[in-house]
């Protein structure tokens, strides 16, 4: 193989890194704070991703303006809607087994919110088509998708955001403190609700960008957001659940594993090579390659 | 003399009941008033991932039980008289388990008469086993993978299965076929250096075998240099595409989903890569990857079971019939195979009805087991071919020709085979 073609194909890894990365930040915010699975944020990726055509195909607007008009809706959303959902069920019925009993919550959401996007746009596969959609940037002789830098950037830009947030911000600082140490938040007189609303409704504001943002390269159906979450649940794990640098690098490391997997196994078990390495990392490093137990 | 009498009333007796068996079933049957309507049944995918190829589905029966109505009905011998059809559909949600169940409920609750089969290969293949069981025929419209008629070791799966859309391993065939006839012109080089990505699914495997099956008919024609499986759903495919470029093929026939078509060939278009031929199957010259796709898809061609631009006067008649029952019902699904090949489905359950002379499944699957081959198959009809029959050696599946459409000027042009083109194939300048 020609040193372009390797170049390629690590530059084309983290590209699409940049798609997992985004992918995996409402879980790894909600786990953070709260020490729930929300499997749920895939419906929510899924709902983006079909905004995102509706008003492409209805206005023109180009995704990358429709996750900026989705993702304060969503806020709202999680803020006074899907909090209240998680809220009342896992305070009532959970009886200590938050964790188990959340996934059984968010896997119903999950399953509820899909069947209305089939109800609403069908199940056959979509596609948004831009300006942009076939256009290359030409890099030392190297074709590279502008599509997937676009989302490379966003994510990147995302992620500096959320740093931003959690670290020099009061309210940042609140959802760390919470995340960190619940009953010394509350003698501090944090508003530890609010701090769990304003965490559900930044995951759901991320899901819903992530949603639409995806839809610059790919084509999609209902079941994106059950795909991706998957992809999220592996990419927070080998990271580190909860902490969003630790997500950005091991949607890269997953991404990387999974274009040398191609290579090495073929395409049909390259991702059971990037499983494997979840395995490895559950069993040797618990907390994942760049987490640390409870950090945001 | 006592015992003579006695043995004699007993030998009466015997008689009379004998006679009595034969007779008063005969009897009752003959008696067995008509039904008000023949009901068929079809589980179908009204909603989840399939939902707008149910729709076309049942829209296919309902259009032809329609124009079967406006006649008075289907003839019933047995009841010599005209009976209306009504179709009752129950939503199998994509869900093979639930297409299962659907189906029985629909024999064993609903009591329907009759039933058609579904859509896709792994509905279809839930579904067989419950048609198998209750020994109702079963017009398959919707499942082509050859594993759902054929054994491994090559006989009949289902006796009440009789599939009406030919097999991938056909349709891998039929795009061997038409490089032949390609490469025998000189608009092809010889051999032919094909690189193919399929589905990691029994429908990617049969088109793999397909184009092996191929390739070793034709020796020195074609030379198969990389060959890969993908995973449905697949996000990046550059890996894939960094390795076909490796090959040197001059040649990319892949085997794929439409999704995973849209995002494979934008990668392939973004990276500048170019093959003299590129096919994904079935797919190709979908108005959706036309649209998604606009000058990227110009010259892929798919190999489908059925097209709207068939040339044929019976072809332009459907299309007529179909684009007035959806304009009416104001449903957006342009004329398709879906809606030929499930009207036809429609049409093959009608005839078998009218030629068994009786809507006892027993009755009608017997009429249907004479369609066994070309000569003897239900004639005229709008699939390609002209003609449906269920061979046996093909455990009941049609093996009916394939037609080639390219992607020409943004438009869906057929090319082959030769009575159903309407322009010529197109190789790609790189």
């Amino acid at each position: 193989m020609q040193i372009g073609d390797v170049t390629l194909l690590f530059i084309s890894s983290l590209l699409t890194a940049g798609l997992y990365a985004l992918s995996s930040y409402s879980i790894t915010l909600v786990y953070g704070v709260l020490k729930i699975v929300d499997v749920s944020q895939g419906a929510l990726i899924t709902l983006g991703a079909y905004i995102a055509y509706t008003l492409k195909t209805l206005f023109d607007i180009d995704p990358v303006v429709t996750s900026l008009i989705a993702a304060p809706a969503f806020f709202a959303y999680g803020y006074f809607g899907h909090y209240e959902i998680a809220k009342r069920v896992l305070e009532k019925y959970s009886g200590g087994r938050v964790l188990e009993n959340s996934l059984l919550l968010f896997f119903g959401v999950l399953l509820a919110l899909t069947g209305v996007t089939y109800l609403v746009w069908r199940g056959d596969i979509k596609a948004v088509n831009t300006a942009y959609t076939l256009a290359a940037v030409e890099l030392f002789g190297l074709r590279i998708y502008l599509t997937r830098i676009v989302i490379f950037l966003y994510a990147v830009m995302v992620t500096a955001l959320m740093i931003y947030l959690l670290n020099r911000t009061y309210t940042g600082t609140a959802i760390r403190a919470v995340s960190q140490d619940l009953e010394s938040s509350l003698a501090c007189g944090i508003e530890v609700e609010k701090m769990f609303r304003t965490s559900f409704g930044i995951a759901c504001a991320l899901s819903a960008a992530a949603g639409s943002i995806l839809t610059l390269a790919l084509a999609f159906s209902p079941i994106i957001g059950v795909e991706f979450i998957l992809i999220a649940i592996v990419v927070t794990v080998v990271g580190g659940m909860g902490n969003f640098t630790g997500a950005f690098l091991g949607a890269l490391i997953f991404a990387v594993v999974d274009s040398l997997g191609v290579l090495i196994v073929g395409p049909a078990y390259a991702k059971v090579v990037a499983l494997a390495m979840m395995v490895v990392v559950l069993v040797v490093r618990p907390q994942g390659l760049f987490g640390e137990r409870g950090r945001v | 003399m006592k015992r003579e009498v006695l043995l004699g009333i007993v030998a009466a007796v015997i008689v009379v009941a004998v006679a009595v068996a034969f007779v008063v079933p005969n009897l009752f049957v003959q008696g067995r008033p008509a039904p008000q309507e023949i009901v068929v049944g079809a589980a179908l995918p009204m909603s989840g991932s399939f939902s707008q190829i149910g729709l076309y589905f049942k829209n296919g029966f309902e259009l032809y039980f329609s124009e079967v109505n406006r006649n008075g009905g289907v003839y019933v011998k047995e009841f010599d008289k005209r009976i209306p059809i009504r179709l009752v559909v129950y939503d199998d949600e994509s869900d093979p388990t639930k297409s299962a169940t659907q189906l029985e409920r629909l024999i064993t609750v609903e009591k329907v008469h009759l039933i058609l089969g579904g859509y896709s290969t792994p509905l279809v293949q839930a579904q067989a086993p419950v048609a198998e069981r209750y020994k109702m025929p079963y017009i398959n419209p919707g499942g082509a993978t050859s594993t759902i008629f054929l054994t491994e070791d090559g006989k009949r799966r289902y006796q009440y299965m009789f599939g009406l859309i030919a097999s991938i391993k056909n349709l891998a065939l039929t795009t061997i076929e038409m490089l032949k006839q390609e490469i025998d012109a000189g608009r092809l080089p010889k051999p032919l250096k094909i690189a193919t990505v399929n589905e990691n699914s029994d429908h990617g495997r049969e088109y793999l075998a397909g184009l092996k099956e191929g390739a070793r008919k034709y020796p020195g024609y074609f030379e198969i240099v990389y060959e890969a499986f993908y995973n449905i759903g697949e996000k990046d495919f550059t890996p894939v595409l960094t390795a076909i470029k490796q090959s040197g093929a001059n040649a990319m026939l892949n085997d794929m989903r439409l999704g995973d078509y849209i995002t494979m060939h934008r990668q392939y278009t973004t990276l500048g890569l170019c093959h003299l031929v590129v096919s994904y199957g079935p797919r190709g010259p979908e108005g959706r990857a036309i649209q998604e796709l606009g000058t990227a898809a110009e010259n892929v061609f798919g190999v489908q079971w059925w097209n709207p631009a068939d040339p044929r006067p019976e072809v332009r008649e459907f299309n007529r019939k179909w684009e007035a029952w959806v304009k009416e019902r104001n449903l957006n699904l342009p004329s398709d195979w879906f809606a030929a090949i499930s009207y036809e489905a429609a049409r093959t359950l009608v005839w078998a009805i009218e030629k068994a002379g009786s809507i006892d499944p027993d009755a009608v699957w017997k009429a249907l087991r004479t369609l066994d081959s070309p000569q003897n198959g239900l004639k005229p009809s709008i699939v390609v071919g002209g003609a449906i029959y269920f061979p046996e050696e093909s455990g009941g599946q049609i093996t009916n020709p394939f037609v080639v459409v390219q992607v020409q000027d943004g438009k869906p042009v057929i090319v082959y085979p030769k009575e159903s083109a309407t322009g010529t194939f197109r190789v790609n300048k790189c």
